[in-house]
């Protein structure tokens, strides 16, 4: 069944990745495999998202573009094949070694596989409550994009992570905690081997670029893990090293390219995009006022790559909800900028020096070798345990809705499980505990926030019927608490219709279909 | 501000369009670069606008990007330099005013005719989708199901929201001045096409003056042409009535905005055959993937015929048949990539998409009634002398072969086999490939005329041109009987007094309320102002309405049910199914108002009495229901 899929899926990616080397041999002449292999995947990946949410956006059909996809991306690498290819620039340094590379590979892999095993086993509460139910919405065919907590508004956040997740799974069929954990872990190392390119392109050097982004990458480990950001820090060092060959060539055409993107970082991570657009402006201006050129070509490079990324957000459906400010992106540049300059320091000295950068970058790493430990085990815990049978039920209930049930009709439950682990639409789960985020309106929250926990305990037709509720899930937790007029719906032949009951010890879940609820294939 | 805005708008897309009409096509006639300006242009800014609302779902964000995007798409065009195109030297001032003043004479009846009257499809489907979205609802929907995604072309819809958003005037007169200029740009734009393949001054102009009024009988079917049952026929398809056709003619928003980038697409098609130019293919591809928005069927029976006339027809000399296919697999290629992006149609295969059955039937078989003067009469009568002559016509063609008469005639031969073989349950849309052989075999007449005047075969034009007179002639009173008497009275929107109220409502609530909150009320014409009043039971018309459109009949009886009860009664359950946010109640609703909703009218804190209104007997009431659900952006998991 999924065969047709997952080779749409893999083909998908293979154009994607081949657009991304051609933009990246056209636009930075990068020649070390590693750093080509990286910013292909990620450039190629924004690419794909970039288009991908086109198609989503225009035909609002997921099956549809799949299928379109690998035309697009053909037609893309056709106009980037009209983009002559730029003669190498001091910034392409030449390809490690055989031996060097080893060595920066194994850098990178000591840096990835911790993380690996961390993402494998451990999603933190925004996947479980807004990324995996969003991105399983949108492989379930639901667009335009809604939070399935709040079905009646538009979506209000970043979504690149979860729409390439959601391609993924759609096209495979793989279980969508499987695709954000394979998708992470890529994106770690592609981030790894991206900072380390820019280090490299800007500060020269050869193993030392490795192991300073392989301690930079641990030294805040925990802000790779919300999914905005795991993508948003590789596409951010892809875009760094784009906006860099503009500045320094002046080449419009590699500004555009950074601006796209940029753009795509707009839909991805919102307090990311906005400050490296600030930074790219304020650079660009400053550089001018330096060089005593207001009108020169630095302010110009800038203005295209930024309002070029301002439009592809805009019409892309980004830079809504998020956080446009935050301390992470603070962070993380400042720890690029120490790196940066700790590299200049030790490149082209004598031994000493590059042994003293290493030694940085182990400290920069193992700085805070307790906290690693702690991150470690913490993160690795899983959150809840796969094995925990609350979490089968769910499961369990899940299958059958999605076998059942219409993509758009709405589920009544107090689990989040639901949500995230199908894609179901169900208002406002009454065991949530991330909040939303405060682009909703707060009024609208809280009246189906209200509606949901009177609609579990009452079952009162005009709550359902302003929920729009067809399928109703109680567990063990939640029968207890109905009031004697629900318990008297509920045993009445009519409108309300058991259609599945499970156990497993005290644990259970009934499924109910309401059929005073909207038909199927409405929205 | 906004009619500056909209003006600009024009502007650039008009010289988006002049440019191609130049560089493109070679125009070089100012009366037909500007009609082909125009239509291209109103296609760019459709398409481009379109696209900027589906990706964003803002209007104004989309009106504020359309601009740049014009000018961006004009730059880029300025940097193509096609070679050279094969277009007649302009006209000589004598001869463009004459054009002018046959311009003049052909436009100003319809103009008359466009004022006058609005034909219930008008106010039950195009001014509410049109209203609608110019409101800011976006994925459009039909305001009487806004609960469910429309499958459907609204490309006229658009550009009507667009000009409505911007100018902020009424939406009927938006459709008057929009149908008028498109009515303008066909005439000279089907003038320009027989005169660039067919040769010829005055004669192509009269000869689409023919074609744009008489293009098969077709509009003469509209409410109130019932009368005229008895003396044409009647048949059916499906339990739709197919001959004569309902989606009469040029009146038929879609078919209006159809019909001239039609005309613009077959320029197009015919020049990236002769050049064998994939860019000009490309571009010929957008106009027919706008099309797909616009009007479907016509959409449809152009892709088809493209790709029969690829397949068959041999290829102009000194091409292959191989370089000709690889033209048009460009342009359908873009087509197609570009409906489906578009959304209507296209975008759903559980309502209008693939689910078709083909079956050989003729239409005359399923008619109605028992006292038909003939099985033929339906065809006789309502498909025109272009019909009747076609084998004729079409042996000049095969005989000829002129590309673009192929073309036509591969176009015309496939809409008139389709209703008879096509089994399509889910609109009656079908029965437009009617109108769409009528239109092309009338073409292809012309050419056929212009061909035999042009090559001094004066015997066979004199014929030619006798028969198609008497035919006109025989058709005006029919014509005259019709538009002058019949279709004014038919408009229920324009003269209905209830309506004029309703405007008011509309005004009221449109000020007052947000794009998707939803309205109760029992009448159609609050819709046309844009808002979203699940099916209104007003005489029963809205639920024939959505059956023909193909919606799902549970969805049909779920809104509609509810919205009977909770007129009556106005109980919490079924305005909580409904989301209704506003109540309008009338005189005529007052009637059937039950002794429980008038205990819910006054009880404190539930329904505010927000707005009334009262003339003579006839009064409206808004109420504001306090329990209505937050809504927020698009509808609802939308």
């Amino acid at each position: 069944m999924h065969l047709g899929g997952t080779l749409l899926v893999l083909l998908s990616l293979a154009l994607a990745v081949e657009l991304g080397q051609a933009v990246v041999e056209r636009s930075l002449g990068e020649r070390e495999p590693l750093f080509a292999g990286a910013l292909s995947f990620v450039l190629g990946l924004s690419a794909l998202g970039l288009l991908g949410n086109l198609l989503l956006r225009t035909t609002l059909r997921i099956d549809l573009t799949l299928a379109l996809l690998p035309s697009l991306l053909v037609l893309a690498r056709i106009l980037v094949a009209r983009w002559r290819v730029r003669p190498q620039g001091p910034e392409a340094a030449p390809p490690l070694g055989g031996r060097a590379r080893a060595a920066a590979a194994l850098f990178a892999l000591a840096a990835v596989l911790p993380m690996a095993l961390v993402l494998r086993a451990h999603h933190p509460a925004d996947e479980w409550e807004t990324h995996l139910p969003l991105a399983g919405s949108i492989a379930n065919g639901i667009v335009p994009l809604v939070h399935p907590y709040l079905p009646d508004a538009p979506f209000a956040g970043a979504f690149g992570f979860d729409l390439l997740a959601a391609l993924a799974g759609y096209g495979t069929g793989l279980p969508l905690d499987r695709v954000f954990a394979a998708l992470s872990t890529l994106l770690f190392l592609a981030s790894v081997l991206g900072a380390a390119s820019f280090l490299r392109a800007h500060a020269g050097g050869r193993l030392e670029p490795f192991a300073l982004a392989a301690g930079l990458s641990w030294l805040l480990p925990g802000i790779f893990l919300p999914k905005p950001m795991a993508l948003g820090l590789a596409v951010w060092v892809a875009t760094l090293r784009l906006i860099g060959s503009a500045q320094r060539t002046g080449d419009l055409a590699v500004a555009a390219a950074a601006g796209l993107a940029l753009g795509f970082l707009g839909l991805t991570e919102v307090a990311l995009f906005t400050m490296t657009a600030g930074a790219i402006v304020a650079c660009g201006f400053a550089r001018a006022l330096v060089e005593r050129r207001v009108l020169g070509r630095a302010p110009l490079v800038a203005l295209v790559a930024v309002s070029t990324a301002v439009a592809v957000a805009l019409v892309g459906g980004g830079l809504g909800g998020g956080r446009a400010l935050a301390w992470q992106p603070l962070l993380v540049g400042l720890g690029l900028f120490l790196a940066l300059s700790l590299v200049r320091a030790a490149a082209g000295r004598p031994r000493p020096f590059a042994l003293a950068a290493g030694l940085i970058a182990l400290s920069m790493g193992g700085l805070a070798a307790p906290g690693r430990l702690h991150f470690l085990r913490v993160a690795a815990d899983p959150e809840p345990a796969p094995s925990d049978p609350q979490l089968a039920l769910d499961a369990q209930v899940t299958a059958w809705l999605r076998s059942h049930a219409d993509v758009h009709d709405r589920v009544l439950t107090s689990s989040i499980y639901p949500s995230a682990l199908g894609g179901l639409l169900t208002p406002l789960p009454t065991q949530h505990v991330d909040p939303l985020p405060p682009a909703y309106p707060p009024a609208m929250v809280d009246q189906v926030s209200g509606a949901v926990e009177r609609a579990l305990r009452t079952l009162d037709p005009v709550g359902l019927a302003c929920l729009r509720i067809r399928w109703i899930v109680l567990g063990e937790q939640d029968l207890p608490r109905l009031a004697p007029e629900a318990r008297a719906r509920l045993a009445q032949a009519e409108p309300f219709r058991k259609v599945l009951d499970v156990e497993r010890g005290r644990l259970r879940r009934q499924i109910y279909e309401y059929e005073g609820g909207p038909p199927p294939g409405g929205r | 501000m906004g009619l500056l805005a909209l003006a600009v708008l024009v502007a650039l897309a008009v010289e988006l369009g002049r440019h191609l009409a130049t560089r493109v096509l070679g125009e070089r006639e100012p009366l037909a670069i500007g009609a082909l300006a125009f239509v291209l242009g109103l296609a760019a800014a459709g398409l481009l606008g379109n696209f900027l609302l589906r990706t964003t779902m803002r209007i104004d964000v989309a009106l504020g990007l359309l601009g740049p995007l014009l000018l961006l798409a004009r730059l880029a065009a300025a940097r193509w330099q096609p070679g050279a195109a094969a277009a007649p030297a302009p006209l000589d001032a004598r001869s463009r005013a004459l054009v002018a003043v046959l311009a003049v004479a052909v436009v100003t009846p319809m103009v008359l005719v466009l004022s006058a009257s609005h034909f219930w499809d008008e106010w039950e489907c195009h001014m509410p989708v049109a209203g609608s979205i110019a409101r800011g609802v976006y994925p459009p929907v039909y305001p009487y199901l806004p609960d469910l995604p429309l499958n459907y072309h609204f490309g006229y819809d658009l550009l009507a929201a667009f000009a409505r958003r911007l100018s902020g005037a009424p939406i009927d007169r938006v459709f008057d001045g929009l149908s008028a200029l498109l009515f303008l740009a066909y005439f000279l734009s089907a003038g320009a096409l027989l005169r660039r393949h067919a040769g010829g001054r005055l004669s192509p102009y009269l000869c689409a003056a023919a074609l744009v009024w008489l293009g098969g009988l077709a509009w003469l079917r509209a409410p109130g042409a019932d009368d005229l049952e008895p003396l044409i026929g009647r048949a059916a398809l499906d339990g739709y009535p197919a001959l004569p056709p309902a989606h009469n003619y040029f009146l038929q928003k879609p078919m209006a905005l159809g019909l001239p980038l039609w005309v613009s697409v077959l320029a197009l098609l015919t020049e990236a055959d002769r050049r064998a130019d994939w860019k000009v293919a490309a571009l010929a591809g957008a106009g027919l993937g706008f099309l797909e928005l616009s009007e479907f069927a016509l959409f449809v029976a152009t892709a088809c015929g493209a790709a029969a006339w690829a397949l068959v027809a041999p290829p102009p000399e000194g091409r292959t048949r191989g370089s000709r296919l690889l033209t048009m697999l460009v342009a359908l290629g873009v087509a197609l990539l570009v409906g489906a992006m578009n959304g209507g149609f296209m975008s759903n295969p559980r309502g209008h998409g693939l689910d078709v059955r083909v079956a050989l039937r003729l239409p005359y078989f399923a008619r109605t009634t028992a006292d038909q003067p003939s099985p033929l009469s339906p065809y006789l009568w309502q498909l025109g002398l272009p019909v009747l002559v076609a084998p004729l016509s079409a042996l000049w063609a095969l005989r000829r072969r002129q590309p673009l008469a192929l073309l036509v005639l591969a176009v015309a031969a496939g809409s008139f086999a389709i209703p008879h073989f096509l089994r399509y349950r889910h609109s009656s849309d079908v029965e437009k490939f009617f109108v769409i052989a009528a239109i092309a075999f009338a073409l292809l007449l012309a050419l056929a005329w212009l061909d035999l005047a042009t090559r001094g075969r004066r015997g066979p034009a004199w014929l030619l041109s006798a028969v198609l007179g008497v035919g006109l002639t025989g058709a005006a009173p029919m014509w005259v009987r019709h538009f002058v008497r019949v279709m004014p009275e038919q408009d229920f929107g324009r003269y209905d007094p209830h309506s004029e109220l309703d405007a008011e409502v509309a005004r009221w609530l449109d000020q007052h309320s947000a794009p998707h909150e939803r309205v109760l009320t029992s009448s159609i014409f609050p819709a046309a102002g844009g808002l979203l009043t699940p099916i209104p039971p007003w005489h029963g018309v809205a639920r024939a309405q959505l059956e023909i459109h193909g919606y799902d009949p549970r969805w049909i009886a779920f809104v509609g049910d509810a919205v009977e009860r909770a007129l009556r009664t106005l109980d919490p359950e079924d305005l909580a199914r409904l989301r209704i946010r506003w109540v309008v109640m009338g005189d005529e609703d007052a009637a059937l108002v039950g002794p429980e909703a008038r205990a819910r009218l006054r009880e404190p804190g539930q329904f505010r009495r927000v707005f009334q209104l009262r003339r003579g007997s006839w009064f409206r009431v808004i109420y504001e229901y306090a329990g209505a659900p937050a809504v927020a952006g698009a509808p609802a998991g939308r």
